[in-house]
């Protein structure tokens, strides 16, 4: 069977003062009907700018994307713009970090979730009213009713996060991008709405695309895992294999470098010198300047992604060629 | 604690009147009979959710905000601003501030000596080279180099910002630093490298902190106390070991339980339900019962008070 989403050596430039620079470079992914991918990585890795691409949310004067994105065998990225907005909001959903900027401040909940249900579903305001009430309640937000007519301002980040995660359920899509959805809440509020997102995820067997920093998330939510560094894919593998034996030393680096909160440790293990500027060339592996096992070919040879065991691969060839 | 503590916080109140929906003049109780001290060369942590009123105490104890009521001492001297702010200047110079935000702190205007020099400035009584050479000292103290000078704070990544902030911090040579979420805008890779710089400076310098995180995991990494706050209160405090190992209050444990780990098979317990409450119509009892699995009929009506539980672990629980 093939993907429900298949994306094949994705490029994405954006123009800047001093002219294009790469944000994306050769990215490819694979999710199967059901299956929960996280990509991981810091600031200026792309991962996010991967998960916009998927909807192609750029602005097209400043951005080019090449490559292809399979969504159900249709390349979005060649789509017309008439499917591309059957397909967003209805197919595909996303929910981002911060659902205050998320959400307008001058419309009622009810009319944000009906806005959906309008356009995709051809409900009418009473019906429209009714099917978000629902959706409130299997969001789990107290009190429903009352709700539906309030303001964003009127709930608290949690809440909000979950009136974003009713938008984005409301016409039951196959696949959900989730970007950082929990990075802007409190700890508690965050395990709340990860419960909230796999219990959904399970009763509505959508796909998710969980986009995230947090290492913790990533281990807890998905299945596969692409770790992501300035602008490349330089591991992908099974949630176990990555954790238990990360590959790529930058993957290594990042998982040693968590402060821990079951073990006392005298001083925290880092990984030298900063993330690169996405403006910045760098020759050979982005990561050798930073890396403790470059030899000189990683300075010259930018590295391929190696298949290194089962459904594992990582931009290494170092760690990769020696069995 | 033996020694005499650095900083010491006995029983601070802080109340800001607000409006309320309908502009009915309120009392926001923020930080409500808080009380803990600091020892030398020592990390007091103190963790919490948004509103828990963590932030405020840090502001408390720099004198950026005057208390209600109770009082702060560094060494003994009277610092909460109710003593007349006369010998404030001198005193405050002994407790410095690192803020969270990298970006937002530095002024995009200032060249980096400049920032870092300004605290100088202000005390005054430099010579211009002992000026200059104050900066470099600084600036290799924090890890930059010395070509960092004329350059400009949109120059910098995020974790060289924060060194900039932290040299900043160090220039009058404090005993006691305020770090308020010093790592949380940083990057995982960044946030390593700032702690042990943290970690490193209060060997050298004997330096006392009051490190302020919503981090638990970075909090542990850092501090050798800590003090859990929840809507406005100190709910546990204790050595650190003790209260990761053994957390005694339901908060805390909540609190611990909730955070993702970073292993796959591990399984999350399931999360704590509902929210932090309005501050603003407090509950008569225990502030966290709403929320708390373990809650009484006595938690609902009576608020508990901190105790000693064991010798240096305090926890306001009926049930602990």
């Amino acid at each position: 069977m093939s993907n429900l989403l298949e994306i094949n050596n994705l490029t994405v430039q954006f123009r800047g003062e001093g002219g294009w620079f790469t944000a994306v470079d050769d990215v490819g992914l694979g999710l199967a009907e059901g299956e929960t991918l996280g990509i991981v990585g810091e600031s200026g890795s792309g991962k996010s700018v991967t998960a916009l691409s998927i909807l192609r949310l750029h602005t097209p004067s400043t951005t080019r994307a090449t490559g292809r994105i399979l969504y159900a065998d249709q390349d979005i990225l060649t789509m017309t713009p008439r499917r591309l907005r059957a397909i967003r909001g209805r197919e595909i959903a996303m929910i981002f970090q911060d659902p205050m900027s998320s959400l307008n401040p001058v419309l009622t909940i009810a009319d944000q979730i009906g806005e959906t249900l309008r356009i995709h579903q051809q409900l009418d305001a009473r019906a429209s009213r009714q099917r978000a009430i629902e959706l409130l309640d299997l969001v789990r937000i107290p009190d429903a009713r009352r709700r539906v007519d309030e303001y964003p301002h009127r709930l608290s980040g949690g809440m909000r996060q979950r009136v974003m995660i009713a938008i984005a359920i409301a016409c039951r899509p196959r696949l959900l991008i989730a970007d950082e959805p929990t990075t802007a809440l409190d700890v508690t509020i965050q395990a709340q709405i990860l419960d909230l997102l796999r219990d959904l995820q399970s009763s509505l067997g959508m796909s998710v695309v969980l986009i995230s920093h947090d290492m913790g998330v990533i281990a807890e939510f998905a299945r596969r895992v692409i770790v992501m560094y300035a602008g490349r894919v330089v591991e992908s593998s099974g949630v176990s294999d990555l954790f238990r034996k990360p590959l790529h030393p930058y993957t290594e680096g990042l998982l040693a470098a968590i402060p821990k909160l079951d073990i006392d440790v005298d001083r925290l293990p880092t990984i030298k010198g900063s993330i690169p500027d996405p403006a910045q060339i760098i020759a050979g592996c982005r990561y050798g300047p930073r890396c403790a096992i470059a030899v000189p070919q990683c300075r010259v040879e930018a590295p391929a992604l190696l298949p290194a065991g089962v459904s594992r691969f990582a931009r290494c060839p170092p760690r990769v060629a020696i069995p | 604690m033996s020694a005499a503590p650095v900083i010491s916080a006995q029983d601070i109140v802080k109340i800001f009147p607000v409006r309320g929906d309908s502009g009915e003049k309120l009392l926001l109780r923020a930080v409500n009979r808080v009380s803990f001290d600091i020892g030398d060369g020592e990390t007091l942590g103190l963790v919490g959710e948004s509103g828990s009123g963590k932030s405020t105490i840090g502001r408390l104890l720099v004198g950026l905000i005057p208390v209600t009521s109770g009082s702060i001492t560094l060494f003994g001297e009277r610092i909460d601003g109710k003593e007349g702010e006369k010998h404030l200047s001198s005193v405050r110079r002994r407790i410095q501030f690192v803020f969270q935000d990298p970006y937002g702190s530095l002024n995009p205007r200032m060249r980096v000596d400049d920032c870092i020099a300004e605290p100088l400035d202000i005390a005054g009584g430099m010579t211009r080279k002992d000026r200059a050479d104050r900066i470099v000292e600084l600036l290799e103290t924090v890890g930059l180099p010395r070509s960092c000078v004329d350059r400009y704070p949109h120059e910098f990544s995020g974790g060289q910002r924060q060194r900039i902030g932290i040299a900043r911090a160090l220039a009058l040579q404090p005993e006691f630093i305020v770090c308020d979420e010093p790592v949380s805008a940083l990057d995982v890779s960044m946030q390593a490298q700032i702690v042990n710089l943290l970690l490193d400076l209060q060997d050298r310098f004997a330096l006392s902190y009051l490190f302020i995180a919503h981090d638990l995991a970075v909090v542990r990494s850092i501090a050798k106390r800590v003090a859990v706050m929840y809507a406005g209160s100190i709910v546990e405090q204790g050595p650190k070991g003790d209260i990761y190992r053994h957390p005694r209050h339901p908060y805390t444990r909540a609190l611990l339980d909730s955070v993702p780990r970073p292993d796959p098979e591990r399984e999350r317990k399931s999360a704590l339900a509902g929210e932090v409450p309005s501050i603003l119509s407090p509950s008569p009892g225990c502030t966290f019962s709403p929320r708390c699995p373990l809650a009484t009929e006595r938690c609902r009506i009576e608020p508990p008070m901190p105790r000693e539980v064991e010798p240096g672990r305090i926890v306001a629980c009926h049930l602990a």
